[in-house]
């Protein structure tokens, strides 16, 4: 048997425990690599679009004569913008493992890189919605936006509460039979208290009304979204290695 | 110096039972893994390479006397198999560059051209993986194992598709291996098994 007398440099460079930089980067990695197959595929994205072009619509049309009612208006847009998500936050990690590639991001990247990674493209792929979705509604339903700011900010934290919670379920899910069915079900109690109080915040937001103010349903949103990233984080590695 | 021990190794899917008991120390260059279809050398390799948790037992691989933990297996070893693949809307740069990044190892730009070059995909390497014939595929497939010169390469059923220069290169990045530090070889070419320095034969099914 041979034995190598040359110094291996692989061997000078043995594991280090990953710096946080270096989590954020190949997070950052993971990000840009799902947006170009997005792009090339269109898989989500589509699906998503599809079902909020066509829900936005038909629900504006039926119920025009509540878009005054910024209760009414504010239930029935989360309600298009959850479960057009619902369509498609599940694909970034089902089109992982159908396509086999799920082994070679383990091989590659630490866990919490992923689930950073694939919860940031998930958020992306909310605010696209939203950025289709709430002009398209506010327009066929007539509706008025009190406080465009608090609005805004509402779309985009909860739109954070719903990524968080649907980017850890589609990795649970991910190698399930019945991969729909069963993310549906383990995101209908964890996205409730988020879906929730955005409906709250967007009613308050949409209204405008004198003094009260949707700063608490947005400081409670960063909380809820701070703890379902937080325990996330921590699970993860349990979910996405075997 | 890398070593690898397996100690009581059993697994099963579904209640059927993969092997069970398996024991094996190596701290040579090149060892192969063979058995009969079923017997377990893919799960076998994949528990090598940190991919599948065994039912029983333990896998240990050591650096110069130090075991590396199951964490950090991914600095270490580099696995190429039939069931782990490329992104396919990706060109095979592509891919190369987003897991140079994703490892975080510092790889250069330089090392995605000199691997691609050392597989062969160097005129193919800014095509979607998805139009490369199952061949080239499978040479990307290497490039990925390879990009982050691992001290442990796991090879499962390397030469499937390729044809001649393709396991002409593949003899040459085994011997490359070899003086880096070491491979694994899954398979049931018995020309691939005698390269094996020793064999741990899996048998048949259980």
């Amino acid at each position: 048997m041979s034995v190598n007398s040359k110094p291996n440099p692989a061997i000078s460079s043995m594991p280090k425990a990953p710096q946080l930089m270096d989590i954020l980067r190949c997070a950052l990695a993971v990000l840009i690599k799902d947006i170009k197959c997005e792009f090339r595929v269109k898989s989500a994205l589509s699906a998503i679009l599809l079902f909020a072009i066509t829900s936005a619509i038909a629900v504006s049309f039926t119920l025009q004569a509540y878009g005054g009612n910024s209760a009414v208006s504010s239930t029935l847009l989360w309600l298009v913008i959850y479960f057009s998500a619902m369509s498609g936050l599940s694909r970034s990690f089902v089109r992982e493992e159908e396509t086999n590639t799920a082994p070679t991001l383990r091989l590659a990247a630490r866990p919490a890189s992923v689930y950073l990674g694939k919860l940031a493209f998930n958020w992306a792929l909310v605010i696209a919605l939203q950025c289709v979705t709430a002009p398209l509604f506010i327009m066929f339903m007539g509706s008025s936006v009190g406080n465009w700011g608090q609005f805004i900010c509402i779309l985009l934290i909860g739109g954070l509460g719903l990524s968080a919670g649907a980017t850890a379920a589609a990795a649970m899910v991910a190698k399930a039979a019945t991969k729909g069915a069963v993310f549906a079900v383990i995101c209908f109690p964890l996205l409730i208290p988020a879906l929730v109080i955005s409906i709250h915040g967007t009613n308050i937001a949409m209204a405008a009304r004198g003094a009260i103010s949707a700063a608490s349903d947005i400081r409670t949103l960063i909380a809820f979204s701070g703890v379902i990233i937080t325990a996330s984080l921590m699970l993860f590695k349990f979910i996405w290695e075997d | 110096m890398i070593s690898l021990s397996l100690s009581n190794l059993t697994h099963e899917y579904n209640e059927r039972l993969v092997f069970q008991s398996v024991s094996f120390q190596f701290d040579g260059k090149c060892m192969s893994i063979t058995g009969c279809n079923g017997s377990g050398k893919s799960t076998l390799t994949r528990i090598i390479a940190g991919l599948v948790t065994p039912i029983d037992g333990c896998v240990t691989v050591s650096v110069d006397g130090s075991s590396i933990a199951r964490e950090n297996l991914r600095d270490v070893v580099g696995l190429a198999a039939p069931d782990v693949r490329l992104y396919g809307e990706l060109t095979a740069r592509e891919n190369l560059e987003f897991l140079s990044t994703a490892r975080s190892a510092g790889i250069g730009k330089h090392r995605i051209g000199e691997v691609l070059e050392q597989v062969g995909l160097a005129n193919r390497g800014n095509d979607p993986v998805r139009e490369l014939s199952s061949g080239l595929r499978q040479r990307a497939c290497f490039a990925a194992a390879l990009l982050h010169e691992p001290l442990l390469l796991l090879l499962d059923e390397p030469s499937t598709n390729l044809d001649e220069d393709g396991i002409s290169m593949l003899n040459e990045v085994i011997q490359a291996q070899m003086r880096r530090g070491m491979v694994i070889i899954a398979t049931n070419d018995v020309q691939e098994a005698a390269l094996g320095q020793k064999t741990l034969d899996l048998g048949g099914r259980q």
